[in-house]
């Protein structure tokens, strides 16, 4: 060889290392990147013998980097998860050339800590290098750790989000990827709890069905829009936007539930593709803002109440007020009997006592029920009872509030207004003489006795507090005047319980227990003053009242001088009702038969509505209630009747 | 993932690059691979290696090894060619990096944390370098004159293309053994083509030799 060669052999031989070199570098960088490229990377033979492993696989099964290599596939995985994959390996190695797009699967991967791991993989043949030689086949593992993480903390947030999402899809079906939230809100007797929950299921069915009942046709018509709503344009959706429901009314077993309902369309290339509905639960918001309503109406009705007693003149109040609460239980009773006539006349008086005193609410309301009685016929209008005793509550509740608040704003005349506080000059002597006496009885040898003066004194302590009876006479009175105008009767009440007092609690419910006595003698007991004429009777109808103390109570008796009642009559009613039979009243004297009014269950009802005492059934549970004794009702046809009842005294020792 | 694409592309273009240049050489007639050369060259990567590595308690061991068979030996693999007109000789440690860390350590009496994947990639060109450069050495004194390439240091995976080019050169000697030492071993290579190194029968038993080695050391 000639030196000149040489010379070129060795040139070419230093520049074919210097591009060795070259490549060497090259592909050391390749291998970097492939190494630290951000997916696990495997290449093994079609047993599954692990050739290559990169860097970053071998960190994320953390194991050491050249951990891998020269064992078989299996070590990364599970069993059944190493069976499947084996499975496509074959696959892959026996038509290496269908795989142009690699295979795709997820499966868990066991670290060599021994933990599993979400990975998403991808397998395809080494090609176009090797196919038709010796396969080999690529793995490449995206690990979905982070991303499972990621989506349990994103579902997490949608499920517990109090707010329901979903969305409905071109056939108006609930979409399956639809909030948790969604099942408690929408809660629906036949499709929660099955296993698709609300997927698929129709939204009008789902959403808007349960709470027809409450909604306006027009409303209905709009949930029907909705889904036609879908493919159309979205300039569509947005004209029609505002007729959805944004409100529902729905019906959770014995509690209502309120939804907010709000519509966004999904659209692609302007036409709705899906509406996605946003769903919050507005209940607690609705109910307190409807606690507001009211109690602003309230208070403002108080205001206006109050405005009207003081706008009213002072000297009538107490009086119209005094008509009022009588008028309330004229019209109590005549609905309870349905007795239109005594309504109407009722009703009338309201009207009258309103205007008198400047109520013009309660007037205006009174007018109302006044065209709706006269656009009914007679008996007619109590065919709708109901009605017109949801009319009438109103009314009553009104006057029943200008009353309380009358007597609120006058404290002098409250509840025991008819009562006046006043030691009797008997009682006080009593004290005093009982005191001496306690201080003479104290000797060694008398504790018997001075327990007894004691008992004594308490007795008299607690009677300064109590009411005398006669302090009501002037109410009575009035009463008994303004009902014998309304049934145009004459009548002359006497009252004969000077001294008697009763205890402070007793004070009202005797006052009622008298009114409703006086009413029922006026109205039922004493004739018309002509009638009386033709039975040689005086004008005046006669009531008397009186009441006698003595240690063991109050003994009452009320007497008045009507047409009485029939004992045969009574006997009926009880047979009527079933109480006694035909032969049993038969045995019975008259007077046993009048005894029966108070002592079976004639007057008994299930349930009385609480507050003041408007008619006999009040008597009877007033009866009841303070366990009265010596309750005795006597007639005698055309001389009157005359009822008389104890009440104990509660000054013994306990 | 084709990034891992364009490296296989890669890989394939430098091979295609390697093959020609080898196809270059003049190929005599056929002959048998010689018993001296496969021992020459065991001997050489024992003695270089312990003198590389600075210690004696290195053995060579028989590696069961299937010629026909895909194997990657290890994750690295530094190899050298010597070739001249009488045929080619490439020489190949398969290594782990963990096992060569310890020997660099303790050849450059430094911490093992701190020798890092270029010290010891660098280690084991040197020990394919002064393991040819005995074989060059020994060939030559039979009359049989060498070149030898650089020594490259590569990922022990490109093994899997060595069966495709072995097969396609006819390279059909190929020679496998084992190093050892307490802490770690390297996995070595030789293939030849057979016919073309009859010459080498002239070959001394490197064993019996006990001639001058060489004092050259790792860095």
């Amino acid at each position: 060889m000639s030196v000149s060669a040489k010379i070129e052999a060795i040139q070419n031989l230093h520049a074919t290392h210097n591009i060795i070199s070259t490549l060497e570098q090259s592909k050391s960088s390749i291998e970097q990147l492939v190494d630290e490229m951000p997916d696990a990377l495997f290449v093994f033979d079609v047993k599954g013998t692990i050739l290559k492993a990169n860097l970053e696989g071998c960190r994320l099964l953390k194991v050491e980097p050249e951990y891998y290599l020269g064992s078989n596939l299996a070590k990364v995985f599970d069993v059944e998860s190493a069976n499947i994959l084996f499975n496509k390996i074959q696959l892959v190695a026996q038509n290496p050339k269908s795989f142009e797009r690699p295979h795709e699967f997820e499966l868990q991967a066991i670290t060599g800590k021994d933990e599993s791991q979400p990975y998403h993989w991808a397998l395809r043949p080494l090609v176009p290098l090797r196919y038709d030689k010796i396969p080999l086949i690529v793995l490449y593992g995206r690990n979905l750790v982070d991303i499972r993480s990621f989506e349990r903390e994103l579902s997490q947030i949608y499920s517990s989000i109090p707010i329901g999402i979903m969305s409905v899809g071109s056939r108006g079906q609930v979409e399956p990827n639809y909030s948790r939230y969604c099942e408690y809100l929408l809660q629906h007797g036949r499709y929660s709890g099955l296993n698709n929950g609300f997927a698929n299921v129709g939204i009008v069915e789902l959403l808007f069905e349960p709470a027809f009942v409450t909604m306006k046709a027009s409303e209905i018509e709009a949930c029907k829009l909705l889904v036609r709503a879908i493919g159309e344009s979205e300039y569509w959706f947005e004209s029609v936007k505002t007729q959805f429901p944004n409100l529902l009314r729905r019906r959770v077993g014995d509690s209502e539930l309120w939804l907010k309902v709000d519509y966004h369309a999904v659209t692609a290339d302007g036409v709705v593709q899906k509406i996605l509905l946003i769903i919050e639960n507005r209940t607690d918001l609705i109910r307190e803002r409807e606690e507001r309503n009211v109690w602003i109406k309230r208070n403002e009705s108080a205001v206006r109440r109050i405005l009207e007693i003081q706008n009213a003149e002072n000297s009538i109040l107490q009086g119209i007020c005094l008509d009022l609460e009588a008028l309330i239980r004229r019209l109590d009773h005549a609905l309870e009997a349905d007795d239109f006539k005594a309504f109407k006349t009722g009703v009338d008086g309201v009207k009258f006592a309103a205007d008198s005193a400047g109520f013009l609410t309660l007037k205006e309301m009174v007018e109302i029920l006044e065209v709706k009685l006269a656009g009914e016929p007679g008996q007619e209008l109590f065919k709708n009872r109901n009605e017109l005793a949801k009319e009438y509550s109103q009314i009553r509740t009104e006057c029943v509030e200008l009353v309380r608040i009358f007597y609120t704003l006058n404290t002098d005349d409250d509840i025991t207004r008819d009562f006046q506080h006043k030691l009797d000059p008997t009682l006080y002597k009593d004290i005093t003489a009982t005191i001496d006496q306690a201080i003479q009885s104290i000797q060694p040898d008398s504790l018997e006795a001075a327990r007894d003066v004691l008992l004594k004194l308490r007795k008299h302590v607690l009677k300064i507090n109590y009411l005398r009876l006669s302090t009501m006479e002037p109410f009575l009175a009035d009463l008994a005047k303004v009902q014998s105008a309304h049934d145009r009767k004459l009548v002359k009440i006497t009252f004969d319980w000077d001294s008697v007092l009763v205890p402070p609690e007793l004070a009202r419910p005797l006052r009622d227990v008298f009114v409703v006595l006086i009413e029922k003698s006026i109205s039922g007991g004493l004739e018309t003053p002509a009638r009386r004429r033709k039975l040689g009777k005086a004008e005046y109808g006669h009531i008397r009242i009186k009441a006698v103390a003595d240690d063991h109570g109050v003994l009452f008796h009320l007497a008045d001088d009507g047409r009485g009642m029939s004992a045969g009559k009574l006997r009926e009613i009880l047979k009527e009702k079933g109480l006694f039979s035909d032969v049993i009243l038969q045995k019975m004297t008259d007077e046993q038969v009048f005894q029966q009014v108070f002592s079976s269950s004639l007057l008994h009802k299930e349930k009385i509505e609480s507050g003041p005492i408007v008619d006999f059934y009040g008597l009877k549970k007033f009866f009841d209630d303070y366990k009265v004794t010596d309750i005795r009702l006597t007639s005698q046809l055309g001389l009157g009747l005359a009822l008389q009842f104890r009440l104990k005294s509660d000054t013994e020792v306990a | 993932m084709d990034l891992a694409f364009h490296y296989f592309a890669l890989i394939f273009a430098a091979r295609c690059i390697i093959d020609s240049a080898a196809r270059t050489l003049e190929i005599p007639g056929s002959g048998i691979v010689s018993e001296n050369l496969q021992k020459l060259v065991r001997f050489a990567s024992l003695e270089r290696m312990k003198t590389v590595a600075h210690r004696q308690d290195i053995i060579s061991e028989e590696l069961p090894y299937a010629a026909n068979r895909l194997t990657v030996h290890a994750h690295w693999m530094a190899f050298i060619l010597l070739a001249g007109e009488g045929g080619k000789i490439t020489f190949k440690a398969h290594y782990s990096s963990s096992d060569i860390q310890g020997l660099v350590a303790r050849a450059l009496n430094k911490d093992i944390d701190k020798i890092n994947a270029d010290l010891i990639g660098d280690f084991m060109r040197e020990y394919c370098n002064l393991t040819a450069g005995v074989i060059k050495a020994r060939l030559a004194e039979v009359g049989i004159h060498t070149g030898l390439s650089i020594p490259i240091v590569t990922r022990g995976f490109d093994e899997i293309w060595r069966m495709d080019r072995d097969v396609s050169n006819e390279i059909i000697s190929i020679d496998a053994w084992h190093l050892k030492w307490p802490s770690g071993s390297v996995i070595c290579t030789m293939a030849a083509r057979a016919d073309v190194w009859a010459a080498a029968q002239d070959l001394k038993d490197p064993t019996a030799d006990n001639g001058t080695e060489s004092d050259m050391e790792f860095l």
